[in-house]
């Protein structure tokens, strides 16, 4: 067994220590002050003005969102689209002038791009050109990617994969009046998640795991990925559509698996292995209750396997976890 | 730095017994089982044992149990739910294996279950069986030594006590008042964290590391189910109205920030002053500024709390609460959103301009040289590419409907109105033509194409037939379709109205479209069943 002091001192063992008895309050509050605990004037300033910039911002352009939705009649319809493309206009020119290297002139060149929403859903307003949102959506994600090359802020591309999700969605819904786990709105839901999850291992490969715009990719992409293993399982019938999205859905963590053991990444082979149990789950599930038609006796059977599911996996993550703090 | 070189720096300060290094002695030993389940080990343990199969896996197997009615024999069922809990406080006692680690899980989730579903046999009402769950998870943080399980046992106790509110129908301000007691406890326990962590024992983690996920589910969940004249499940971060009660529940959440600006002076006596001061102020403004939204102000509390104690996971969670917020809010009909549009620009004016005065008051070194005009001009240059894309699609928009408005036709469809909200561009009514229902067969239609309509005295539109390409006869009109499923659309299914309409919008029995030659519309407004416009009209031709 390891030697319980060998470990860095990180919070939740100095919490113990506090707790246990070991530290008293002066020590403790010592301790947190030797382990950089307690915060700098230098990282208050950091942490202040990052927050104010960024929450200001956000809040600036809900705000406007929340104006454009009230649908106010006292300017007439051209006045409130020339007061939304100069509010764009300001906020656009404003970054540039600031400067794309500091966050203020970074944030205020995102608030132009988020500001373009509100100034196409005014237009959609005026000429009532649809509560379909997903054009909409598109015409913001494109211009929202035009920014983020622009100001080459991540949260700006970050932005930018969301609204382009959200685009696929309102597009399968609104455009196709499909539904993502039926064709043909199955086909752009698997084409958007493939998309996701190669963008989210090629920034992995290029960028390493801490790429945010991979992270998110990833989140998104294993979601439904996931999503569509698991509905692929459970349906009855297996059509066409179906045994794609469970070809997708096994081909991903096999990926993951691959990738993770050659580039040593931990965090990707966690992904696959859940991903694996996960949809083993389902498939158990369909069989008990569906094919054996097991009722209250299901239950048990389900419990069990879960059970040891769960322990086999507990196995796989202590043998595979890596354990270089242990050795400190 | 390791624990061990951190405890021999604090001996030698004289703030820690020498004996806590010494296995050998009471303390050393309290030491070492203080740190046993955390060291690198433990915590792969714990995080090996705590999986979400072994979870469900506990929760089937209590299920089959009492769907076996061992709990319809009331002792039999709370022996067997008493026995699992015991069996987990044993297997907590001592260093623990994988599958020890996980039976705890499991012969904790089965004791619960079983307890509550043997109770609920003799318990007549949800209230009482509430107060059964907090005291279940109160003797399980108190019985089962794991932290782990003590953390999601608090969870769960807190959800019972806001399910318990909810059922007690304590209303918006009740509900305001468990977020803010929920928020004090929270601050307390980590602003006073060294002597309570003393005082509580093994308490205070399970407390101090869950309650900040649970006040997250006041903050933000329930909002989108408000709705005017009063809800009484409704929460109090989205009274329409300035209340009493709204103003003191966010003058509680800016009293709780401010004490949290206090200790960090304390912490950091640099940071009186000055930047105190400005804290305050900051603080203060937005209280004032959002009297109706302390859910905003209970968010910036957990931010602040967040940096206090160098904890990532507080900040990420006020984070969210403050985004989660906005989210409900938008879909909260307790207030205007014009007012709303107020208080969030007033908020976010008032954050940008303290960052400016940050900038300009705060003693720290800045680049002296001002920015070169070139490298302005070349993030201007790519930024103003970025605009131009920007204000061209809106700007095509709106020049190809104003052709429609200035050549068009104005032809009435007969529709059936219902009202949503819609994403991004407010209230709206779904519009249904009745034009559409008499299509024959559309399942043969081609995905796009125009429909030929006449019209007759009052303008409302007759269906003739399908475009074919035969030229048109007197008085007929294009009107174009595009498919969308098995739907028939005309291009003008909602129409979005200013705040407030909704009412008046009811009898409307017709939509009014400006058609042009090539079947493009455009929907101007409605009208109700003796062809009058209604609402403000936003296109007079």
């Amino acid at each position: 067994m390891s030697d319980p002091l060998a470990g860095p001192p990180i919070a939740v063992r100095l919490h113990a220590l506090a707790s246990a008895g070991v530290l008293d309050p002066a020590a403790f509050e010592r301790a947190r002050e030797l382990v950089g605990g307690t915060p700098t004037v230098d990282a208050w300033y950091r942490f202040a003005r990052f927050h104010l910039i960024i929450l200001g911002t956000v809040l600036a352009v809900a705000g406007a969102i929340f104006f454009v939705a009230a649908n106010w009649d006292v300017f007439t319809p051209h006045a409130r689209i020339g007061l939304a493309a100069a509010a764009m206009a300001a906020a656009t020119l404003a970054g540039g002038w600031i400067g794309l290297d500091k966050l203020s002139g970074r944030a205020a060149g995102l608030a132009g791009g988020l500001l373009f929403g509100p100034l196409l859903a005014l237009v959609g307003q005026v000429y009532q050109t649809g509560a379909d949102a997903f054009e909409l959506f598109l015409a913001w994600a494109v211009v929202l990617a035009g920014y983020a090359l622009a100001t080459r802020f991540v949260g700006a591309w970050i932005t930018a994969l969301l609204l382009a999700v959200i685009t696929i969605y309102l597009w399968i819904g609104q455009a196709l009046g499909s539904h993502p786990f039926d064709t043909p709105g199955l086909w752009g839901s698997l084409a958007g998640a493939a998309a996701l999850s190669a963008l989210a291992l090629h920034r992995r490969v290029h960028r390493g795991p801490s790429d945010a715009i991979g992270l998110v990719a990833l989140t998104l992409g294993w979601c439904i990925t996931f999503a569509h293993g698991a509905v692929a399982i459970s349906i009855d019938g297996w059509p066409f559509g179906q045994v794609i999205a469970l070809l997708l859905a096994l081909a991903l963590p096999a990926v993951l698996l691959q990738l993770g053991r050659r580039l040593d990444d931990f965090g990707l082979e966690r992904l696959a292995v859940a991903h694996l149990f996960g949809l083993l789950t389902v498939a158990e599930g369909k069989l008990v209750f569906d094919v054996l038609d097991a009722e209250i006796g299901g239950l048990l059977i389900m419990g069990l396997l879960l059970s040891v599911q769960g322990y086999v996996g507990g196995e796989w993550f202590r043998a595979r976890r890596p354990r270089e703090e242990d050795v400190s | 730095m390791s624990t061990r070189r951190l405890l021999e720096q604090l001996a030698r300060e004289g703030l820690v017994d020498r004996d806590a290094l010494d296995e050998a002695t009471p303390l050393g030993q309290r030491t070492r089982d203080a740190l046993a389940g955390l060291t690198g080990e433990g915590l792969r343990l714990q995080q090996a044992g705590a999986s979400v199969s072994v979870w469900l896996g506990a929760l089937l197997l209590a299920i089959f149990l009492v769907q076996m009615e061992i709990t319809a024999v009331v002792p039999v069922g709370l022996a067997f739910g008493a026995a699992g809990l015991g069996l987990a406080a044993v297997l907590a006692r001592g260093p623990a294996t994988l599958l020890e680690l996980q039976l705890r899980w499991i012969a904790t989730i089965g004791g619960q279950v079983l307890i509550l579903a043997s109770l609920g046999e003799v318990i007549g009402d949800d209230e009482s069986l509430c107060v059964a769950a907090l005291v279940v998870q109160a003797i399980t943080v108190w019985l089962v030594r794991d932290l782990a399980i003590g953390v999601v046992s608090v969870l769960v106790g807190a959800g019972a006590l806001l399910v318990l509110a909810a059922e007690l129908h304590v209303g918006p301000f009740g509900h305001g008042l468990l977020a803010l007691f929920l928020g004090t406890c929270i601050c307390g326990l980590w602003v006073l964290q060294a002597p309570l962590a003393a005082r509580l024992g093994r308490l205070w983690q399970p407390l101090a590391y869950a309650l900040p996920l649970a006040v997250w589910a006041p903050i933000t969940i329930g909002a989108g189910s408000r709705r005017e004249g009063g809800d009484p499940g409704g929460l109090p971060m989205f009274l329409g109205t300035w209340a009493a009660d709204a103003v003191l529940l966010s003058a509680g959440w800016a009293a709780l920030s401010t004490w949290l600006i206090v200790q960090a002076g304390r912490e950091r006596p640099e940071l009186r002053g000055g930047a105190q001061r400005a804290a305050y102020a900051g603080i203060g403004l937005t209280a004032l500024l959002g009297l109706d939204t302390p859910g905003l102000s209970a968010g910036l509390t957990l931010l602040i709390l967040g940096q206090l104690r160098a904890s990532l996971n507080l900040r990420l969670l006020g984070l969210t609460a403050v985004g989660s917020f906005l989210f409900f809010w938008y879909y909260e009909h307790g207030s205007t959103l014009l007012s709303k549009s107020i208080v969030a620009v007033s908020h976010g004016a008032l954050f940008l301009l303290l960052a400016g005065l940050l900038r300009r008051k705060a003693a720290r070194p800045r680049k002296a040289q001002a920015r070169p005009l070139a490298a302005r001009i070349a993030d201007l240059r790519w930024l103003s590419l970025a605009l131009a894309l920007g204000l061209a699609i809106p700007g095509y928009v709106v020049v190809q409907k104003e052709r429609v408005l200035s050549s068009g036709e104005t032809v009435l469809l007969r529709l059936a109105p219902v009202d949503p909200r819609s994403l991004m561009q407010g209230d709206y009514m779904e519009l249904r033509y009745a034009l559409v229902s008499e299509l024959p067969d559309v399942e043969r239609l081609a995905p796009r194409g125009a429909l030929i309509v006449t019209r007759d005295v009052d303008d409302v539109a007759r269906f003739v037939r399908v475009d074919d390409g035969r030229p048109l006869a007197p008085g007929e009109l294009r009107l174009r379709y595009a498919k969308r499923g098995r739907e028939v659309s005309l291009g003008a299914e909602t129409f979005l109205f200013p705040e407030g309409e909704g009412r008046t919008l009811e009898a409307a029995r017709y939509g009014e479209l400006a058609v042009a030659e090539a079947g493009d519309s455009v929907l101007i407004g409605l009208r109700d069943e003796a062809r009058r416009p209604l609402g403000t009209r936003l296109h007079d031709r």
